[in-house]
């Protein structure tokens, strides 16, 4: 029996988290900025369709924004990882096996459903995590995952298209590449663009349009030795990949290592909360450091703190993780998430001999997809930024050049100014009913 | 279905201190104690009252439209989604895009959502409104002190 693929992602992940909790907001134009309300980081249909970009700087369309009375929230972090985490626990239980690729986006081993009965078991799908969380998701079913990622994609346009349109949905979200398919399989590769292709990023998409590449369709037909010398063997097993050869299984997109774990214990111990930030401010920073080494993204990011395990009176061992809200390597995005565990998980009076953090979800840079976040949080300049630092602390020793957070006393207050509430991890914070 | 573990380390906000019980008989041959077989956990109160953590979510209750079933204003209810909301249960319902919290009612192809309070009157579900039940509402908590 062939082996089929879900790839399951959510609508408007974080747009949809603050509809759960805010039903006002349906059919609502709604935007989501990032750290620091800085740009638009998520945007709800009725924004897309104005055609203001993901990533668009938010100073820049507050007029447009305004003009047309859409809600505008800071991101809410912590809602938004323990939603995924909801969503991710009601997906399993419909999985063989299950692959979590992100915060908002999930691979499913489908290989004990029966061909036939796919399509039907995707709407179930959609149906029980729709009334498990109140997030809607979009499933695209086929042999290989990059097929899956095209399928996928197909069906959230058709329902935007739809509705936009005024009319019903046929794929409602929903749709699958069978064995056999091939005149279907090729129409999707037909109408989707190179640049939504899972594995060709914004770095391939240019050099693939100047080479006349343009649709799924032309990279599925191109010579493999050719793809093998222009985009290593990875962009290979992705033109595989479109032909419906399985290249990746799950958790197979070679990932160095399936977590990165920095953590120390401290001479004296420590107290003050502080001392643990600059702590944990390292810890973070490290393990985006051998991210970048190996040429990797994380996707989650985990905190713990531990005081002493055998005193009686010393006993305490917090431990908080979430996904962060974009695979990265960058520092500041680390430290930031890192900061924001600690303080959930430190209690005063206590005396702290370990700190560390973790990252997992790892995967390797090239699979970061051009059509997210491209405007703002690809940014050369980061990466420039980061290139040099990582260059000047190999050369006079680590920890030469740190970020201010690493080791002076800072304030970390983001400016998250319209953030909701955090209904599911604060209890002050719990959705009020009348 | 396949119960599957997935690997995400989030606890809820408050780290559990999970008290054991410690055995006093480690027996390597020879009988057993009597006692090894009736040991038991401590209560764990999140265990006892909510079944699907998953899907379950805690709301605070502000009005007082159902003190008649026991749900006070300043209650805070516990909220499980996963549930097929049968008539006569508690739900927490969206109408037109308001919570509320009221009985549901199913009588023939009719829904009510019913107070708990004669000061307020009994909402029939019509058509033209848009209608949600976000949750059934599975225990009430009232602070007494």
């Amino acid at each position: 029996m062939t082996k089929y693929f879900a790839l399951v992602d959510c609508n408007n992940f974080y747009v949809s988290c603050e509809r759960v909790f805010n039903p006002k907001l349906e059919n609502k134009p709604v935007a989501v900025l990032s750290n620091n309300d800085g740009c638009l980081v998520a945007r709800s249909d009725e924004v897309k369709i104005l055609g203001i970009p993901m990533g668009a700087p938010y100073f820049k369309w507050k007029g447009e924004l305004d003009k047309i009375g859409a809600q505008i929230y800071s991101s809410n972090y912590t809602l938004y990882g323990d939603m995924s985490q909801r969503v991710m626990t009601s997906l399993a239980d419909f999985a063989k096996d299950i692959e979590i690729y992100s915060i908002d986006e999930a691979f499913l081993d489908l290989s004990h459903i029966a061909e036939q009965d796919l399509l039907d078991f995707a709407k179930e799908i959609q149906k029980q995590v729709k009334q498990h969380t109140g997030i809607p998701v979009s499933i695209g079913i086929a042999k290989t995952k990059t097929l899956a990622k095209i399928a996928n994609n197909f069906a959230k346009k058709e329902v935007r298209k739809a509705k936009f349109a005024n009319k019903k949905s046929l794929t409602e979200g929903v749709a699958v590449i069978l064995q056999g398919q091939g005149e279907w399989q090729n129409q999707l590769l037909q109408e989707t663009g190179v640049g939504d292709v899972w594995g060709v990023g914004r770095k391939y998409s240019k050099m693939l349009y100047s080479n006349g590449v343009f649709t799924a369709l032309d990279l599925a037909k191109i010579d493999l030795n050719w793809v093998k010398k222009k985009m290593t063997i990875q962009g290979l097993r992705t033109v595989q990949e479109l032909n419906g050869q399985v290249c990746f299984d799950l958790e197979t997109v070679p990932s160095n290592k399936k977590g990165i774990l920095s953590s120390r214990s401290f001479g004296n111990s420590v107290t003050d909360l502080n001392d643990l930030q600059e702590s944990i401010s390292s810890h973070a920073s490290k393990v985006a450091q051998k991210l970048r080494g190996q040429n990797s993204i994380g996707s989650h990011l985990s905190v713990f703190i531990g005081a002493s395990r055998f005193s009686s009176t010393n006993r305490y061992f917090g431990n908080l993780g979430s996904a962060l809200n974009l695979q990265s390597n960058y520092t500041p995005d680390f430290i930031a998430l890192a900061l924001k565990l600690l303080q959930k998980i430190y209690k005063p009076g206590f005396k702290y001999k370990r700190a560390g953090v973790l990252v997992s979800g790892i995967t390797s840079n090239q699979n970061i997809q051009t059509s997210l976040f491209s405007n703002c949080e690809e940014d050369p300049k980061k990466i420039a930024a980061m290139q040099a630092m990582d260059k000047l602390n190999f050369k006079f020793g680590r920890g030469s050049l740190k970020l201010a957070a690493e080791g002076l006393k800072q304030s970390w207050d983001m400016k998250s100014q319209m953030r909701s509430k955090r209904f599911t991890t604060c209890f002050e914070e719990i959705l009020e009913v009348v | 279905m396949n119960q599957q573990q997935v690997s995400s380390i989030h606890p809820t906000s408050k780290a559990k201190k999970l008290v054991l019980p410690f055995f006093h008989n480690l027996v390597a041959a020879g009988f057993p104690s009597p006692a090894t077989d009736y040991l038991d956990t401590k209560i764990d109160l999140n265990k006892y009252l909510i079944q699907h953590p998953n899907t379950t979510f805690l709301v605070k209750v502000l009005g007082d439209s159902m003190t008649g079933a026991g749900i006070m204003e300043g209650d805070t209810v516990i909220v499980d989604r996963s549930l097929e909301p049968r008539t006569g249960q508690t739900v927490l319902a969206v109408i037109d895009g308001e919570f509320t919290i009221k009985t549901f009612l199913k009588q023939g192809s009719k829904i009510f959502l019913q107070p708990q309070n004669e000061n307020y009157e009994s909402i029939e579900i019509t058509e033209d409104m848009s209608f949600q039940i976000w949750g059934v509402v599975t225990y009430s908590i009232t602070k007494m002190t």
